[in-house]
């Protein structure tokens, strides 16, 4: 029988900064004393505190979806689940086989075969040999790649990528899985394939805990959900009624402009304090939208970008690409800051991110292919587009806004071009 | 500390081992990496070593006077295991930081990383071993029995380039600067090594010969592999650097090993 039990667990990382990582500045520092430390914030270590007093308890059956905003702790109670990071406090008890299924294309050799990488994504997952090569038949016939398995995987398309990692991934099913965004796969007509084979697969794990900005995915795949913000468990009980209470957090949070938002927005709030704070009628929700975007625009038009709930405007944006409604600009935006977060986080490059990226030009080549009058538009609309996804960009990735070039470094055939992708910053 | 702790530092060990498959394929990999897509792939490792040995062979028998006959096996085994001791070690250092994306998504003990750089530098000293066979055999080196202390040696050499690889690798995944102090350090302990030059030029064999742990664990296997009787007194000398390298691996592997995640 599976489960997973938490007691009081805390979790806080320092974040070293170069400076404070190097032994010179390390012996300075003692030899000195504490008075550099005082003197100059630059020379602390800071702390995060990454998650605070969660008690938790899981039993087989249990499915479990994590919603929170960036930065809310739940990466980081996925990892100690996995038991990757192990809490400063409190108590952590798993039983039952863990696989953390956090980027399913992680340690693929891409000059290994097909076949090789199938092996090695196999012992990645706890696998052994004989297991793997017991299975190795069912996963390659998946895959439907046929004589490519004999490739390196170096001459594979990101979706033939995406199809190998996920049959593998998806060929044993352990106790317990731990999803962050879900499981992607490839292209449309083996998404259909794959979603079947991900439901068998899914239905023979004891729980699932599942972290992701998709509400859609949550209410589909869970029965229970967590809601959490700054390291805490604000909120815990069915699908449903978490996400209400996400929903009217994040209303609660963007609707007041002015003085009001501040005390909302201070965290570590319980969860009682979530719900009086929080909108009375969730009918209010329809209206508050249109509130929302007049208000999200005046404070753009002002400037006030920190005042901006730019997660929810992005959310908006993306929801606005899946209707048929959407407006090239939206596109092109969600587009660069892509690629700007492609380029300014190397570590969390992915094939599903690769996807995306690829995904955003194909609609908007589609787009053009219709009125090709927009094309032109978007041209002209380029650097007012690039302002919007480099202030994301910066939101996104923590850095400092002058990180990002000023204007948009290449010419717009440059990011439609499928075959190009932004090189590390810095190189 | 508490013994809780020590006995998760033995627990991620005695798993790590188990894990065998994973890290002896990544291990390799990682050797077939650099070679990839090269013709002769990591024979490369075995012709750069022997490009190196009949170079410096031919260059040093002539300054230092020396007949070849003895100079050159001597060169070529004390070069094979050189190879192996600094690959360990400097390999060892990067062991936490060059597997930062896999140790924060994969739940697998971290030993793993350990295993995976002196597995890694085994498969390269097997390419290299080539090198001074071809010598011996050239110059018909006198293997007898002794040889046999070829086994417990190599044994040695490698259990203690595990710790190496746990103890500066956690040291390195918390202060970076520590790979490139370790790097100028090992470089310089080449010259100070008796590995161009034999013990007995010195002129009287001076103190830091004996001080210099490189010396032995070079010797313990060396010495087998030219056909002599292995020294007692660099056996004794590797099995204390065993023992003490172990104590205080295990001290701070106990302490700090689950902030390593965290640093990384």
């Amino acid at each position: 029988m599976a489960s997973i039990t938490l007691e009081k667990v805390s979790v806080s990382f320092p974040v070293y900064s170069a400076a404070t990582r190097s032994i010179k500045n390390r012996l300075i520092q003692s030899a000195t004393g504490g008075q550099i430390r005082s003197e100059s914030g630059s020379n602390k270590i800071s702390v995060v505190q990454a998650l605070q007093d969660v008690d938790l308890t899981l039993r087989s059956g249990d499915r479990i979806g994590l919603v929170g905003h960036n930065g809310a702790g739940k990466t980081t109670l996925l990892r100690v689940l996995a038991r990757i990071y192990e809490p400063n406090e409190g108590k952590v008890l798993v039983e039952g086989s863990t696989v953390p299924l956090f980027d399913i294309s992680l340690g693929m050799d891409p000059e290994s075969t097909g076949y090789e990488n199938i092996i090695l994504r196999g012992l990645y997952l706890g696998l052994s040999r004989a297991q793997i090569r017991a299975r190795l038949d069912e996963i390659a016939e998946f895959t439907e790649l046929g004589d490519f398995l004999n490739l390196p995987i170096r001459t594979y398309s990101a979706g033939m990528r995406m199809r190998l990692a996920f049959a593998v991934s998806t060929a044993v099913a352990p106790e317990i899985l731990l999803l962050d965004e879900g499981i992607g796969a490839g292209d449309a007509a083996f998404l259909q394939k794959a979603s079947e084979r991900l439901k068998l697969f899914t239905e023979q794990v004891s729980i699932i805990v599942l972290s992701s900005h998709s509400e859609a995915l949550i209410s589909r795949m869970c029965t229970k959900a967590l809601l959490m913000e700054h390291g805490r468990v604000i909120g815990a009980g069915t699908t449903k009624d978490v996400l209400t209470q996400y929903r009217r957090m994040r209303d609660s949070l963007t609707n007041p402009v002015g003085p009001q938002a501040s005390p909302a927005s201070s965290g570590g709030r319980k969860k009682g304090a979530a719900h009086s704070s929080a909108t009375p009628l969730p009918g209010d929700n329809a209206e508050a939208k249109p509130d929302w975007a007049v208000q999200t625009a005046q404070l753009v038009r002002a400037g006030r970008w920190e005042d901006v709930d730019l997660n929810r405007l992005l959310a908006e944006a993306e929801s606005l690409g899946h209707q048929d409604s959407s407006s090239i600009e939206d596109q092109l935006t969600l587009l660069l800051l892509r690629l700007l977060k492609w380029q300014y986080r190397p570590r969390e490059r992915s094939e599903r991110w690769r996807d995306l990226i690829d995904e955003g030009r194909i609609q908007i080549e589609r787009a053009v292919g219709i009125a090709p009058g927009l094309a032109e538009a978007a041209e002209s609309h380029l650097e007012g587009v690039y302002h919007k996804a480099r202030y994301a960009a910066a939101r996104h990735t923590g850095l400092p806004l002058s990180a990002f070039p000023a204007e948009c470094p290449v010419p717009l055939s440059r990011v439609l071009d499928r075959a190009w992708l932004p090189s590390e910053a810095g190189s | 500390m508490k013994w809780e702790q020590i006995h998760k530092a033995f627990f991620d060990i005695l798993q790590g081992w188990r894990r065998r498959e994973l890290w002896g394929t990544l291990g390799l990999h990682d050797v077939r990496q650099r070679y990839r897509r090269s013709t002769l792939g990591p024979f490369w490792i075995t012709i750069s070593m022997g490009v190196m040995v009949f170079a410096l062979g031919l260059l040093y028998g002539k300054i230092f006077g020396q007949d070849l006959h003895e100079y050159l096996p001597f060169l070529a085994a004390g070069f094979v295991v050189w190879g192996l001791i600094s690959a360990m070690i400097l390999g060892g250092c990067n062991a936490f930081i060059a597997a930062e994306g896999m140790i924060r998504q994969l739940n697998a003990p971290v030993s793993i990383y350990a295993y995976r750089e002196v597995w890694s530098s085994l498969i390269a000293f097997a390419h290299n071993i080539w090198i001074f066979l071809a010598v011996a055999w050239w110059y018909d080196v006198d293997l007898g029995w002794n040889s046999i202390w070829v086994v417990p040696a190599l044994f040695m050499l490698l259990v203690n380039g595990f710790w190496i690889a746990l103890f500066f690798g956690l040291l390195s995944a918390r202060f970076r600067d520590v790979p490139l102090i370790i790097a100028s350090i090992v470089q310089v302990l080449f010259f100070l090594t008796p590995v161009i030059w034999r013990p007995d030029m010195l002129p009287d064999r001076a103190l830091f010969l004996d001080l210099n742990p490189f010396y032995h664990m070079v010797e313990i296997l060396r010495a087998p592999m030219l056909g002599h009787v292995p020294d007692l007194e660099n056996w004794v000398a590797v099995l204390l650097i065993t023992v003490f390298g172990w104590a205080i691996t295990l001290f701070f592997y106990s302490a700090y090993r689950w902030r390593i995640a965290y640093w990384v």
